[in-house]
């Protein structure tokens, strides 16, 4: 077991190195001068020479990327200019309101998928089925930005049950203000939850010991529920540790619409300003996100599943 | 007795067959995509005004014959808009889709081909490049390149190309222990002869069926990056581009954010009908 952890580990460390170079890269595609670029119109030359200095963008590209690591390193991922401040405090400030979305959505996305997808499961392209193939169709085409804008004329707009901007941060209000952007967010992975734990669920429940569990007179409902769903949870698992790029890049959009102070609206408005350290620093962050929750994913599996191949 | 007469039964079947709900999504999803099509390839002709007809007078009509979504707030035709919009989204998005797909099944396939070293670097530029969050990865190249058409396509390319290649590679290395390709070898072609007669027209059915769902995917990209001012910029008719500039008039004029959003919806729920059709029939999953 420690072998397979170890392995995977080291697995990750290519993906790790090749995020940082391709992160610290992106500054030298920018056509033109980065450095008067983010400066703005209003400036000198002498001033753009002094900022380069300052963001060491006058040494070889090679120590460059040496000091880059260094920061990642010791947790210094530089300073944003257009927001005067260091980086690593923005990112601190912000990621929060980031952290509770995400975790809100995947649990609206479980609360709604669930119980669609075991009702759709107990008869295959039965109409209700095919009612939730519809549903989850729609869901999956359905833009982030739109469903956030409808949900907040009907919910916020007409009914006023809630709010439909901003970011409470503290306890009870931090649940109230995240419900819409929450369920924004969660909408866009349903679609693929749902897919996965209704064939996961079928091909369970055409098994044999599902047919001895009949047999044995056990109600459809508890076969259901204490075999079939328990037996396919770990598939959902997976699927949504697999989406959960998609998931952080959606947050980009959500934060943005219900005007959330978080890190995806902060990746929009840094590309707006072309601020190229936060866009290199989200980018960066964003990628280790994916590896690191890949791989604690695989770490639980491993443990919960006796089953899963370890060689 | 030269022809069987068709009983009843049989063409009772045969219709039953048309209605069966995969037959019949596939039926009108194909049906939906082709009225799109002609609304956006026709849409000089049904667009009653330009799309960027500014008659201040009429601003913010609610829908009406005359304005089928109504009209935004300088009083210009949202259903004018948005066929035109429609014909620059379907156009970018299976440029960005269609465009990458055959580097990304060939720079799969010779990592799945040759193995080794090649396929060990090519195997980690790819898991990079799909570590990324998707839409993180077009933001940050929009940014290098600046707000606009050309930052949304090479964004969208630069993070599609990978998913192709990953399961091209992956079909590879079962096809590659395949007679047939084992065969190639043995009777000497060369490298590029395998590869490209024997090897690609297996590899390309998988990632065909999987490119529906990655139309939709893009499709919403592109909106979503332009509804955040980042990809087509105003007044460029785009479907993402008319959400964002109906938000203000949300609740006095619903009609300018909400009527195109639900265009996006049909769209791409008919891709995916379609797709789902294609891939039931070739076998795979369209995601």
């Amino acid at each position: 077991m420690a072998w397979y952890f170890l392995r995977r580990l080291l697995a990750a460390v290519p993906v790790l190195i090749g995020l940082s170079i391709v992160a610290f890269l992106l500054i030298h595609f920018v056509p033109g001068d980065p450095v008067a670029q983010m400066l703005g119109g209003k400036t000198t030359p002498a001033h753009v020479e002094m900022v380069r200095h300052q963001l060491g963008l006058d040494a070889p590209l090679w120590r460059q990327y040496l000091r880059f690591i260094w920061g990642v390193v010791h947790l210094n991922l530089g300073y944003s200019i257009t927001l005067n401040l260091p980086v690593m405090h923005v990112l601190r400030n912000r990621g929060t309101a980031t952290f509770w979305l995400l975790l809100y959505g995947v649990g609206v996305a479980v609360v709604i998928s669930v119980p669609l997808a075991a009702w759709s499961a107990i008869k295959p392209d039965g109409w209700v089925d095919q009612g939730v193939r519809f549903l989850t169709t729609t869901a999956f085409a359905m833009p982030s930005f739109w469903l956030a804008l409808v949900l907040a004329l009907i919910f916020g707009l007409q009914l006023h049950w809630l709010p439909v901007t901003g970011y409470t941060p503290t306890f009870p209000g931090l649940f109230v203000s995240l419900t819409l952007p929450a369920i924004t967010l969660g909408m866009s992975l349903v679609a693929v939850v749902i897919r996965t734990l209704r064939s996961t669920m079928i091909e369970v429940l055409s098994s044999e010991y599902i047919a001895a569990a009949r047999a044995r007179g056990l109600t459809e409902r508890r076969i259901l529920l204490r075999y079939g769903l328990r037996n396919s949870l770990g598939a959902m698992v997976t699927v949504i540790a697999a989406d959960i790029g998609y998931l952080i890049g959606g947050t980009a959009v959500v934060e943005t619409v219900f005007q959330i102070p978080g890190l995806g609206s902060l990746l929009v408005q840094s590309a707006l300003q072309r601020d190229y350290t936060l866009v290199t620093a989200l980018a960066f962050i964003a990628g280790v996100a994916v590896v690191v929750i890949s791989l604690v994913t695989d770490f639980i599996y491993a443990l919960l599943d006796p089953r899963v191949k370890l060689g | 007795m030269a022809t069987l007469p068709m009983s009843p039964t049989l063409r009772r079947i045969r219709l039953s067959h048309l209605f069966r709900p995969a037959n019949l999504s596939a039926a009108v999803g194909a049906t939906i995509l082709l009225v799109l099509v002609a609304a956006a390839v026709l849409a000089p002709l049904i667009a009653r005004y330009p799309p960027n007809h500014i008659d201040i007078l009429h601003a913010l009509q609610p829908p009406s014959w005359a304005h089928p979504m109504g009209t935004d707030h300088v009083g210009r035709d949202v259903f004018s808009r948005v066929l035109y919009a429609i014909r620059l989204d379907i156009v970018v998005v299976l440029f960005v889709t269609y465009f990458p797909l055959p580097f990304g099944i060939l720079i799969g396939t010779v990592a799945g081909y040759f193995g080794g070293p090649t396929d060990a670097v090519i195997s980690r530029i790819v898991d990079v490049d799909i570590a990324f969050p998707f839409l993180v990865l077009v933001i940050a190249v929009v940014a290098i390149m600046g707000p606009g058409l050309s930052g949304a396509i090479v964004g969208i390319m630069v993070g599609g190309w990978a998913m192709y290649a990953r399961l091209a590679r992956g079909e590879m290395l079962v096809l590659r222990e395949k007679q047939f390709m084992l065969a190639t070898k043995a009777m000497g072609y060369s490298h590029s002869r395998s590869i490209i007669r024997h090897a690609l027209p297996n590899l390309v059915r998988s990632s065909v069926v999987f490119s529906a769902s990655d139309v939709v995917i893009n499709l919403l990209v592109l909106a979503g990056l332009s509804y955040l001012g980042l990809g087509v910029q105003p007044p460029t008719p785009e479907l993402g581009a008319i959400v964002a500039s109906g938000q203000p008039y949300l609740l006095t004029a619903w009609w300018i954010a909400t009527l195109p959003g639900l265009v996006l919806v049909i769209i791409g729920v008919a891709v995916s009908m379609a797709g789902d059709a294609v891939g039931d029939r070739w076998g795979g999953s369209s995601g």
